[in-house]
């Protein structure tokens, strides 16, 4: 593991109490993340990576094991140093018609953040919203501030999510499928923007999906996560072309690939 | 003469021209992919033809034909008996699809009686058999099936009458890579076993390259390109279709960068009298923007409605560049 990471975590367990005994969402795992590079999280649903992501910005806290931040276990942090992991993990979420609020206007949503944590007079927060704004390419940004969500496309949206996320000025992004929602044309911008982000900022990017294709172009590690567990772990490039698990061989073959030969040599054509 | 044939059909939402003439046909037995982004009048399409547009949609020119009869000239009750029966509908979102008060065989045998006499309760079992599912779901109701079973369960339904037409709308978007497979195959299965035709509504044109023999590509309600999947996607002849082929990641190619065509579609009331595309597209000419664009067939027999159509191969080389699409913004 690189020292200069600044998230880790250390066998990290999560385990819940319910009715029939107890659920294990995650078992075990460590990992690290570290600035300029994007540790990709591969997993399907109830595979444990919703509870991961939690996990990464203290929603929850491990049954065993420990998370580390800044070489302090976050579960220990309270008060200062806890706002302040508050605002340097930052997350961006799944669906941006469902995370941002309907009736706030872009400013409002992105200057949000700053109002909630004290920061800056009102002009202070309309500078640094814009700045924000135009950092997630949306430009100029001051054109943004006073539209509503539905006057946005979907990827639009996204990058009011990513610029409220990055407005705090945060060393790590938690991104939970941030483009399964957006249309095919909308994603590879998203995908690039993060990847910008991550490049030119220096920040740490988790970014948690169920489609191995989104990964190849985006990040540096993967793990594919599977009941809990991470079943393979190492260089993204590496687990593309050289899976050496059964289960992330098998997620690779079940994704549909844009080559019409390679089908139609299972799929009989039909008389014209 | 065509299973299905979609003359020249345009659709409104008030002022919104949704979808301008749009003519298509599809053979017994044979698939199609409809793809486009959101608001391009894919789903506004596959309603359509079903006569199940909302209340503000409304069709103000066209016909959809099935077996040479005029679906929009149908009474209510004439359609309603079709449906179903010659053509069965899996919309999007199949959560929303089940009653979720009644259990599943109890949605089968009501769907059985609307139609036709019989016994559904053993035709239901096969179906389940068929979808991957346990004959004990029947007894159990939408809520407790997760996201792909509902969906499996929901195919199961629409092909209780083996309907020769199912239309669905993206079946599998918000699936698991797992479950999407398990619900592809399925489709692909139907279709090869009951020779069932399908009209195919997807964002995702690696999933319409595996599935249909031929693929339309719907932009701001007009058809842009329509071809056999194989021509479309080796050498796409519309620059918006381009554009799409190279959004679309191929995980054959880790390395390979995909690419996002910039900008957002236009406002459809009114929708704009030259190329629809020309504000995004990296190859407009000045006449993109003002001259009224019509089809026109390529050798192959496909169909473009591009002022550029005939240098089609070498916007193609250009397409593959990613400057060409940086250059739209």
């Amino acid at each position: 593991m690189p020292a200069d990471a600044i998230l880790r975590f250390e066998a990290v367990a999560k385990t819940y109490v319910a009715r029939r005994g107890a659920v294990a969402a995650v078992t075990g795992v460590s990992f690290a993340l570290t600035p300029q590079r994007v540790f990709g999280i591969v997993g399907q649903s109830g595979s444990g990576k919703s509870t991961l992501a939690n996990l990464l910005v203290r929603e929850e806290t491990p049954t065993a094991g420990r998370i580390l931040f800044d070489g302090a276990d976050i579960a220990t942090l309270h008060g200062p140093a806890l706002k302040a992991f508050r605002r340097a993990v930052q997350m961006i979420f799944q669906d941006p018609f469902a995370s941002l609020n309907p009736r706030l206007s872009v400013g409002r949503t992105v200057s949000e953040p700053l109002l909630i944590h004290g920061l800056g007079d009102r002009a202070a927060r309309r500078l640094r919203a814009i700045a924000a704004l135009e950092a997630a390419e949306l430009r100029p940004g001051a054109a943004f501030l006073d539209n509503l969500p539905h006057q946005l496309s979907g990827g639009q949206r996204q990058r009011v999510a990513i610029a409220r996320a990055l407005v705090l000025e945060p060393k790590v992004l938690v991104a939970d499928e941030p483009v399964s929602m957006l249309d095919v044309s909308a994603r590879a911008g998203v995908i690039q923007l993060l990847r910008r982000l991550v490049d030119e900022r220096g920040l740490a990017l988790a970014f948690i999906t169920h489609d191995l294709s989104l990964i190849g172009t985006l990040c540096d590690e993967v793990a594919v996560m599977h009941r809990g567990a991470f079943v393979e772990q190492g260089d993204a490039r590496a687990i593309l072309t050289r899976p050496q698990h059964a289960y992330t061989r098998e997620l690779i073959a079940a994704i549909p690939v844009p080559d019409p030969r390679r089908a139609a040599a299972d799929q009989p054509r039909s008389p014209p | 003469m065509s299973l299905l044939a979609i003359e020249d059909l345009s659709v409104r939402y008030g002022r919104t021209e949704a979808l301008r003439a749009v003519s298509l046909a599809l053979d017994a037995g044979t698939s199609l992919g409809l793809v486009g982004e959101s608001g391009s009048g894919k789903t506004t399409l596959a309603l359509a033809l079903l006569g199940l547009l909302p209340k503000a949609g409304r069709v103000t020119r066209g016909r959809v034909l099935i077996d040479g009869v005029d679906l929009l000239t149908l009474a209510p009750e004439a359609l309603r008996r079709r449906r179903w029966v010659d053509l069965a509908y899996v919309p999007q979102g199949a959560m929303n699809a089940l009653d979720p008060v009644s259990d599943l065989r109890h949605q089968f045998e009501a769907t059985q009686r609307a139609h036709r006499d019989g016994n559904a309760k053993a035709r239901a079992a096969e179906l389940f058999a068929r979808v991957g599912l346990d004959e004990s779901w029947l007894r159990r109701f939408p809520h407790e099936f997760s996201g792909g079973m509902r969906q499996r369960a929901t195919i199961a339904l629409a092909m209780l009458f083996e309907p020769r037409l199912l239309v669905a709308d993206e079946p599998t978007t918000g699936l698991d890579v797992l479950v999407q497979r398990q619900v592809l195959d399925l489709l692909r299965e139907a279709r090869r076993e009951r020779r069932m035709a399908m009209l195919f509504v997807s964002h995702d044109i690696a999933i319409v390259a595996e599935l249909c023999e031929r693929m339309a590509v719907l932009y701001a309600g007009e058809l842009v390109e329509i071809g056999a999947t194989a021509d479309v996607l080796d050498s796409p002849a519309h620059p918006y279709t381009m554009g799409l082929r190279r959004a679309v990641p191929d995980i054959r190619f880790p390395d390979r960068t995909t690419l996002s065509i910039d900008g957002a579609p236009p406002s459809l009331a009114p929708p704009p009298k030259a190329c629809a595309f020309a504000p995004r597209c990296p190859f407009a000419q000045p006449r993109c923007h003002a001259e009224p664009v019509s089809a026109r067939v390529l050798p192959d027999g496909r169909h473009v409605a591009c002022h550029r159509a005939s240098e089609a191969a070498a916007l193609w080389v250009e397409a593959q560049a990613p400057e060409t699409w940086r250059r739209a913004g």
